[in-house]
C-alpha cells in the first residue's frame, strides 16, 4: 500500500474530527429515537459514517475508508463516554461496507457515485452489526425493511453527498494541494477548484 | 484513556482487549436475558476486584446507561415483533416476546459497556499502542501515527466548544442541522489538515521512518498472568453460557 | 573556514491548485560550521522554504519542485513554530525517547539521556509528565530536548517563538543562546520578532518578496542599513540593537537614550492628564447621588463577580467598573482566568456568583439579539467564528440575519470593506485569506451594527508587525468614533502605547487596575507578576538605581 507519513497522520486527524462531531451528533440521537424509534432516528445515520468517503476522496488508497471509520470510532472509546469497544466493532462493519464500494472498482474511481454508494454499503454494514449485536432481527419486518432503507438513504445522501460537498469546499480553501485528491485533478489538468493564494 | 494502577492495568493491553472482545462476541449470540445479565455481573465482579473500580465509580459511569438501557428496551418493547400483545398504542406495541428481547438487548449492550469501560479504564493508551506493535504486528507508522492524531481530541473538542460560542455572538442559528454539521465541520477540517501535514514532517525530520528498525522506550511482553486471566476470564463467561440453563 | 550547509543557484517551487508557484529564486548561500545564521524576510519570500531545503525537509518530506544544488547534513534537527504540532506521544519522557527510538539508542541507554537533555533545556519535571499540562514556553523547551536527544550536526529554528507570549519568548531565547553556546552548533533561523535573539547572531540573510537574496551580512550592519526593508517585511524591529543596553544606561547622551526618555516623557504627561480628568469624573460620583447618572458613563459593571472552570473558581469577588469609550487592557499569567472573564462579559462563560452589569442593565436580562448589536467578540483564532463563504456574505451576515434592506446592507459592508483594507478580497472564501486579514475580518464582522464594546482576546498574538500596527490602527480609529475596547494581551508595547487602562489578574484576584504608566513605574508590583515593563520604563528605572540621570 506504501502510505506516507503525511497520509496516516492525516487520515487519523481528519477521522478524530469527525469522532469530536459524532459526540455532539449523539446527544442529537438520543431523544430523537426515544420518540419515534430507530426506524425514524436512522435518517440521522448517515453522519457518522461521513469519516470514510471523506477520507477516501481525499487519500485514494485501499483501506483508507475502513481505517477511517475504525479510527473515528475510537475516538468515542478514548474519549471514555458512550459504547466503548462496542463503538469500535461498530466501526468495523461500517468502515468495511464503505470500503466495498471502492474496492469494486479497484479504486480508481472516485466521484460522486461511488461516495454514495459507499455511504450505502456502510449503512448495510451498520445493518449487519445491528442485526448480529443488537437485536435488529427482533423487531417487525416490515420495521426491518423501513430501518434498512432510511439508513441506506440517509448513508447516500448525508454520508456521501455530504462528504462530496465538504471536500469540496475543503479543495476550494487550498489545504488538500499536496494530496492525492489535487494531485490527479492536476494531472488531468482540469482543475475543479478555484486557484487560490499562497 | 489511562491506567488506573489496578491490577487489571498491570496486564497486557492486547491480550486484554482479545479477551474483552471475546466475551462480547459470546454475549452476542445469547438470546437469554438471565445469561446475559450474569454475564454483565460477571464484568462488574472483575472491575470490583481486579479492576480498582470502587462503587461510587460504577455507579457514576453506568448510570448514563441504565437511560439508555431504558431506551432501548422500550424501542425494542414498543416496535419488536411479538403474538401476545399486552399494551397497544397510536403506533406503539408492546408484546411478550418484545419485551422478552427488550430486556436481553439492553442487558447485552450494558455487558457491551461494562466489557468496555472494564478495558478502557484500566489502559494506557500508550501502551496500548506499543503492544499492538509487540504483540499483534501492527505497523510503527499507525500506531505513532495514531497516537500523534489521538492527542487532538481535547483540542477539538474545545475548537467546536469555541465554534458554538462564536456562531452565537454572530446569530448563526443551525436551521438544518447537516448544513450545522457542514458549518462545523470545515474549520475544525481545515486546521486539522494542516495541523496534520505538519505533525508528519516534524515526524520525520526527527527521523522517523515508519519502518520496524528502531528501538522501544516501552516494550509490553506476554507473561503468565495475562494468560491466566484471559483464559480465566473465558473459562468463567463459557461457563455461565452453557451450565446456567442446565 | 569549512562549509557545513549550502546551496547554489536554488529555485524551489510548490505546486498549487492551477500552477506551480515560485518561491525561491536562485539562491547561493553557504553556512560554515558554528556559525549563527538568522534568515529574515516578509511572509511569502520563501524564508521557511529555504529553511526546510538546508534542513532535507524539502524534498524529502514535503514535495516541491527544486532545481540547484543543496549541500546539507545528515543530522539536523528542526524546531517549528506551533507547540502542538511537534509531538507525537502523551509524555515527555516518552517524547524525548521517540528521538532516541528512531536513532535505535539502546532502551539502556535512554533514561540517561532523556534526564542529561532534560536538564540541559531547564525541564525540571517529572518525566512521566503529560505534555498537554505544559505551558507553550515549556512546550519549547521540551521540543529542544528532543532535538538536543538527535544529537544534531545543525539546528534549525522556524518561528520557535512565533506563538508565545514576551516572557515566554525571552525565557526561550535565552535557554538557546546557553545552548548555543554549549554546544557550539550550527543554528539557522527564521524569526520575525528580533529582540532576545539577534543580539547573538553572526550573520543576517534578508529576502525579499520575490525569493532572492536582498542582503547578507552582520546583523548591526543590516539592522542599520535595510531598517526601511525590515520594517516593509514585517519584523518586529529590536528596540535596542545595535546598540547593548549598558552603552545605552552608562551614557546619558545616547541617542537611543534620549529617544526612550522622549518616550517616557510622553507616557508621564498621559498619566498626568488621566488622572485629571478621572478625579474630575470621580468628584461628580460623590456629588450626583443619583446613581444612574453616574452609570451613564460606565459600560461595564462587575459585582462580586467569581469566575472559572467547571465549579472551581479561578477569580473571585471581582468588582470592576469599565468606563464607556476606553481603551482597556487586561493582562496576567496563563490561566489566570482572564480570558474567562472576557467571555463571561458577553455570556460566553457561565458565572460562578455575582453580576455583570452592561450599560446599567443586567447582563442575563439583554436578549441575545440586543446583546450582540451591542457588542461584539473577536476570538484568537479567527476560522473558528467564519460562518459564510465569502469575504462579503462574512461581513453582511448579522444585517442579513435581520432582513436590512439591501441598500443599506450593501453600504454598510463596502464601507466596512475598504475601512478593514478587504475589498479586493471580497468574493473570496475567509479562509484562504492572509492571517492578517482573517483577522481583520474577524474585527469588521463585529462591527456592522457599530457595535459600542469589542472585545478582544489577544488581537496581536503570533502577527507580524505590520499587520499588528495595521489592525491597531484601525481599532484606535473605532475608538475615537466612541466605541470601548476591551482586549486581553501580553503585549507590554501594546498596553503601553495604546492602552488608557491596564487591569492586571493575577492568583485570583485583580492585582492592580489603573494607568499602565503607574504598573509600569512600580518595581515591586511588576516583578511579583513577572512583567517586563516597556524599554523607556527600565531605562528609567536602571538610571534611578544608578543615579544617573
Amino acid at each position: 500500500m506504501n502510505w506516507k507519513m503525511k497520509e496516516v497522520v492525516l487520515t487519523v486527524i481528519l477521522a478524530v474530527a469527525c469522532g469530536v462531531l459524532y459526540l455532539g451528533w449523539s446527544t442529537l440521537w438520543i431523544p430523537i429515537s426515544a420518540l419515534v424509534g430507530p426506524v425514524g432516528a436512522g435518517f440521522m445515520f448517515g453522519i457518522w459514517i461521513i469519516a470514510s468517503p471523506i477520507v477516501a476522496y481525499i487519500i485514494r488508497k485501499p483501506g483508507a475508508a475502513l481505517i477511517a471509520e475504525v479510527a473515528a470510532a475510537a475516538v468515542e472509546m478514548l474519549t471514555g463516554s458512550h459504547f466503548g469497544l462496542s463503538a469500535l466493532l461498530i466501526g468495523v462493519f461500517q468502515g468495511l461496507g464503505a470500503e466495498i464500494a471502492f474496492a469494486i472498482f479497484g479504486y480508481k474511481r472516485y466521484n460522486v457515485f461511488t461516495l454514495m454508494l459507499s455511504g450505502a454499503l456502510a449503512a448495510v454494514g451498520s445493518i449487519a452489526y445491528n442485526l448480529v449485536a443488537n437485536g435488529l432481527g427482533y423487531y417487525t419486518t416490515q420495521m426491518f425493511f423501513l430501518t434498512l432503507g432510511i439508513h441506506v438513504i440517509s448513508g447516500i445522501v448525508l454520508g456521501g453527498l455530504l462528504a462530496k460537498v465538504i471536500v469540496e469546499a475543503l479543495a476550494r480553501t487550498g489545504v488538500l494541494n499536496p494530496y492525492e485528491i489535487m494531485k490527479s485533478r492536476r494531472k488531468q489538468g482540469k482543475p475543479h477548484a478555484v486557484a487560490t493564494r499562497m | 484513556m489511562k491506567s488506573n494502577g489496578s491490577w487489571l492495568s498491570t496486564l497486557n493491553p492486547s491480550c486484554k482487549l482479545i479477551a474483552h472482545l471475546l466475551v462480547m462476541f459470546l454475549l452476542m449470540g445469547i438470546s437469554d436475558p438471565v445469561i446475559t445479565l450474569c454475564l454483565w455481573l460477571l464484568a462488574v465482579v472483575i472491575g470490583i476486584t481486579l479492576g480498582g473500580w470502587r462503587l461510587s465509580y460504577l455507579l457514576r459511569r453506568l448510570l448514563p446507561y441504565t437511560l439508555f438501557f431504558v431506551l432501548i428496551f422500550w424501542m425494542l418493547a414498543a416496535f419488536g415483533k411479538g403474538e401476545h400483545v399486552l399494551w397497544q398504542w397510536a403506533w406503539f406495541r408492546i408484546t411478550e416476546e418484545s419485551m422478552n428481547n427488550g430486556l436481553t438487548i439492553g442487558l447485552r449492550m450494558l455487558g457491551f459497556v461494562t466489557y468496555g469501560l472494564l478495558f478502557t479504564s484500566t489502559t494506557d493508551l500508550t501502551a496500548l499502542m506499543m503492544s499492538l506493535i509487540h504483540q499483534l504486528r501492527l505497523s510503527p507508522k499507525w500506531a505513532y501515527g495514531m497516537l500523534a492524531g489521538f492527542r487532538f481530541i481535547p483540542l477539538f473538542q474545545s475548537e467546536l466548544q469555541q465554534m458554538k460560542s462564536a456562531h452565537k455572538i454572530r446569530g448563526y442559528k443551525q436551521k438544518n442541522s447537516w448544513k450545522a454539521f457542514a458549518r462545523y465541520a470545515l474549520p475544525l477540517f481545515t486546521q486539522g489538515i494542516r495541523k496534520s501535514e505538519r505533525i508528519a514532517v516534524a515526524m520525520e525530520a526527527r527521523g522517523f521512518t515508519g519502518t520496524r528498525d528502531r528501538t522501544y522506550y516501552l516494550t509490553p511482553v506476554m507473561t503468565g498472568k495475562d494468560w491466566i486471566y484471559a483464559a480465566s476470564l473465558l473459562l468463567a463467561a463459557g461457563c455461565i453460557a452453557w451450565l446456567l440453563p442446565w | 573556514m569549512q562549509w557545513q550547509l549550502g546551496c547554489k543557484e536554488l529555485s524551489v517551487g510548490f505546486d498549487h491548485q492551477e500552477e506551480t508557484v515560485q518561491v525561491l529564486d536562485r539562491i547561493t548561500l553557504s553556512i560554515t560550521r558554528g556559525e549563527k545564521v538568522l534568515i529574515l524576510g516578509p511572509s511569502g519570500s520563501g524564508k521557511s522554504t529555504l529553511l526546510s531545503a538546508l534542513s532535507g525537509i524539502i524534498p524529502d518530506h514535503v514535495e516541491a519542485e527544486v532545481e540547484g544544488e543543496i549541500y546539507r547534513q545528515e543530522a539536523c534537527g528542526v524546531m517549528f513554530q506551533d507547540p502542538d504540532t511537534q509531538f507525537c506521544m502523551l509524555h515527555v519522557d516518552e517524547e524525548i525517547a521517540f528521538s532516541l527510538e528512531n536513532r535505535r539508542v539502546p532502551r539502556g541507554e535512554m533514561d540517561g539521556i532523556i534526564r542529561q537533555v532534560m536538564q540541559m533545556v531547564g525541564l525540571q519535571l517529572e518525566p512521566h509528565t503529560p505534555i498537554d499540562t505544559l505551558s507553550g514556553g515549556m512546550k519549547q523547551r521540551l521540543a529542544l530536548a528532543c532535538l538536543l536527544a538527535l544529537e544534531p550536526d545543525v539546528l534549525f529554528f522556524d518561528e520557535p517563538t512565533a506563538q508565545l507570549d514576551p516572557v515566554s519568548r525571552r525565557d526561550v531565547f535565552r535557554l538557546l543562546r546557553e545552548v548555543a553556546g554549549k554546544t557550539g552548533q550550527t543554528m539557522v533561523f527564521v524569526e520575525h520578532v528580533l529582540d532576545g535573539c539577534i543580539e547573538w547572531m553572526d550573520r543576517v540573510i534578508l529576502l525579499d518578496r520575490h525569493g532572492q537574496i536582498i542582503a547578507d551580512g552582520e546583523p548591526a550592519h543590516i539592522v542599520t542599513h535595510y531598517r526601511q526593508q525590515m520594517e516593509e517585511a514585517g519584523i518586529w524591529l529590536p528596540r535596542l540593537f545595535p546598540y547593548s543596553w549598558q552603552e545605552v544606561v552608562n551614557d546619558p547622551s545616547h541617542p537611543l537614550a534620549d529617544v526612550l526618555r522622549r518616550e517616557l516623557g510622553e507616557r508621564m504627561e498621559r498619566d498626568r492628564q488621566a488622572s485629571l480628568s478621572s478625579s474630575a469624573a470621580s468628584s461628580i460620583h460623590t456629588l450626583s447621588a443619583n446613581v444612574s447618572a453616574a452609570n451613564a458613563a460606565v459600560i461595564i459593571q462587575t459585582d462580586q463577580l467569581s469566575i472559572g472552570y467547571r465549579k472551581r473558581p479561578v477569580m473571585q469577588q471581582i468588582n470592576l467598573s469599565l468606563p464607556a469609550g476606553e481603551w482597556i487592557a487586561i493582562t496576567g499569567q496563563n490561566g489566570s482566568g482572564k480570558s474567562t472573564f472576557l467571555k463571561s462579559l458577553l455570556r460566553l462563560e457561565p458565572l460562578l456568583s455575582g453580576r455583570i452589569m452592561l450599560q446599567g442593565k443586567e447582563l442575563r436580562k439583554w436578549p441575545d439579539r440586543d446583546l450582540y448589536a451591542q457588542a461584539g467578540f473577536v476570538f484568537q483564532n479567527p476560522e473558528l467564528q467564519f460562518v459564510t463563504d465569502t469575504v462579503y456574505d462574512e461581513i453582511a451576515f448579522g444585517g442579513r440575519q435581520r432582513g436590512w434592506p439591501e441598500e443599506l446592507l450593501r453600504e454598510k459592508t463596502v464601507q466596512l470593506l475598504q475601512e478593514f483594507g478587504l475589498e479586493d478580497y471580497q468574493d473570496q472564501h475567509p479562509f484562504t485569506l492572509s492571517l492578517g486579514q482573517k483577522r481583520r475580518l474577524s474585527v469588521a464582522t463585529m462591527l456592522l451594527f457599530d457595535q459600542e464594546l469589542l472585545l478582544l482576546d489577544e488581537p496581536t498574538f503570533g502577527q507580524d508587525a505590520r499587520t499588528a500596527a495595521e489592525l491597531i490602527r484601525r481599532l484606535k480609529q473605532r475608538q475615537q468614533q466612541g466605541t470601548t475596547i476591551i482586549m486581553v494581551t501580553h503585549d507590554m508595547d501594546l498596553v503601553d502605547e495604546h492602552a488608557d487602562r491596564l487591569i492586571l489578574f493575577r492568583q485570583g484576584e485583580v492585582a492592580y487596575d489603573g494607568t499602565p504608566y503607574r504598573l509600569f513605574t512600580d518595581q515591586k508590583l511588576l516583578q511579583d507578576s513577572a512583567i517586563i515593563a516597556p524599554l523607556h520604563y527600565r531605562l528609567n528605572h536602571q538610571r534611578e538605581e544608578r543615579g544617573i540621570i
